[in-house]
């Protein structure tokens, strides 16, 4: 049996998001304050992350300032609050190839990553498109895909196709095809026969998963999907049938209020960890 | 100079809906608006190099999936692939693009790493389609890398350009405030 510690590590955030970035349609419905992140996940003498967040040292300065973003940190300064360094993680799992995602695969030397396939097979087709149809590939940084390819020639990267169970000792991965991206995936941490899923960007925070009116839950689309909206929420409930349909079970990436749910505490960055869970074997960070 | 803030607004706006690039390795170089003289001809200048900062962006993301292809072992014959030909395409529309671009002063720096990008991408380009690329792995994606920091350098040295469009993401919204920022100039 399998029994995983999973944190969630914010590396910046946004004060002020439109709601309707995060909910589909919600028009003028206000700001919140949207974190990015990343997983961490520890055990069996693995440390895996789930995304890895976005490069923020080629765009330089213009790039946290001009969108807002703030208190950006380096996977090494969120993961030193861990005690880990971005040499001690062995594998990356990532969820799909949107810039904030897979933006700093080059920070982790040693790890292998596990991308679905379809992911990099439609961002070529979409690369031999005309321009004017660009807007189905705007969201890939073309760096992200150089930085990829060292991992690929170093043998380090290990594309899946469709369903993977236990791509690592518990783990299973899930495609969500042609949804927020053609290739997403979810990963599914089975804990001593307790599941819980690591969502990428399938749910940006809980109302996706119960809308509005929690008496008669309805899911609500993410703010953004390149592909299918419908496919988004087909792939919203595969999630919450694995989990007796218990939000909680599932993590998303972008929720703010995690810490209403597990402990929480915000470290001397001044970025948030999250314990999702705390193995036996490990100690915890909040 | 006289700054002409809505055409800049406009510039700006109508970058958020299309995107592009940026330059310059110290902070320094870092586009600040309240430093930097806009003036009409600087204004005509980023609207005009838009169109080949967007073509060198969509260029190298050719360039990137086929030596993606290539090193997931999905490639073929690279030489064969209809991107290979839709690159070229794309590099001698921005190389043309490129050269008709008038450049006042404050936009050399931009142009000479457009200029420069330019010329990386056709070198990576020539190697694909003479079969050179897979020979010396780290020489052709370290030829690929250089041209997009020269992307990167571009993008920061002039408001209106960027290696990744937000304009059409969920991040479009965070454009409001790079027009705000600059509005308030």
């Amino acid at each position: 049996m399998q029994d995983y510690s999973i944190w969630v590590l914010e590396y910046c955030y946004r004060e002020k998001h439109p709601v309707g970035s995060v909910l589909y349609a919600h028009f003028n419905a206000g700001t919140l304050r949207l974190p990015f992140s990343y997983m961490l996940v520890r055990g069996n003498g693995l440390n895996i992350l789930v995304d890895v967040g976005h490069n923020d040292k080629d765009h330089g300065a213009t790039f946290t300032k001009a969108f807002e973003l703030q208190n950006w940190r380096s996977p090494r300064e969120v993961l030193a609050t861990c005690g880990l360094t971005p040499e001690d993680i062995t594998h990356v799992i990532l969820t799909h190839g949107h810039f904030d995602h897979m933006g700093a695969t080059d920070e982790f030397p040693n790890a292998r990553f596990f991308l679905q396939e379809r992911e990099l097979q439609r961002w070529i087709w979409a690369m031999s498109l005309n321009r004017r149809m660009r807007w189905i590939s705007e969201a890939t940084d073309p760096g992200d895909i150089l930085r990829i390819i060292d991992a690929a020639r170093q043998g380090r990267l290990t594309l899946i196709n469709g369903a993977a169970d236990n791509v690592l000792p518990g783990i299973d991965l899930r495609p969500a095809y042609d949804s927020h991206t053609a290739g997403s995936q979810y990963a599914v941490i089975n804990n001593n026969g307790k599941k819980i899923i690591l969502a990428g960007d399938l749910v940006y925070q809980y109302e996706n998963m119960t809308g509005s009116t929690p008496d008669d839950p309805m899911y609500i689309p993410v703010g953004y999907s390149q592909e299918s909206q419908a496919n988004g929420v087909v792939a919203i409930e595969d999630m919450m049938s694995q989990v007796d349909y218990d939000y909680r079970k599932i993590i998303p990436g972008h929720e703010d209020r995690l810490g209403r749910d597990f402990p929480s505490r915000t470290s001397e960055i001044g970025l948030r960890i999250t314990e999702i869970h705390l193995s036996r074997e490990q100690t915890s960070l909040v | 100079m006289t700054i002409d803030k809505a055409a800049a607004l406009r510039v700006i706006d109508d970058y958020a809906a299309g995107g592009v690039v940026t330059a310059a390795p110290s902070p320094t170089d870092v586009f600040e608006p309240e430093r930097l003289p806009v003036g009409d001809a600087l204004i005509r200048y980023i609207a005009d190099a838009r169109e080949a900062y967007a073509g060198l962006r969509h260029c190298a993301g050719q360039l990137a999936s086929l030596l993606l292809m290539d090193a997931i072992g999905a490639g073929g014959a690279i030489g064969d692939q209809p991107v290979l030909a839709a690159a070229e395409e794309e590099l001698r529309a921005a190389q043309d693009s490129l050269r008709a671009l008038a450049k006042p002063n404050t936009a050399s720096a931009h142009a000479d790493h457009l200029g420069q990008a330019a010329r990386l991408f056709a070198e990576a380009l020539k190697r694909l389609r003479d079969g050179r690329l897979r020979v010396g792995a780290d020489r052709d994606l370290e030829i690929m890398k250089a041209g997009w920091g020269e992307m990167h350098l571009a993008a920061r040295s002039l408001p209106g350009f960027q290696t990744v469009s937000l304009g059409q993401t969920c991040c479009a919204a965070h454009s409001e405030a790079y027009r705000r920022e600059f509005q308030a100039n």
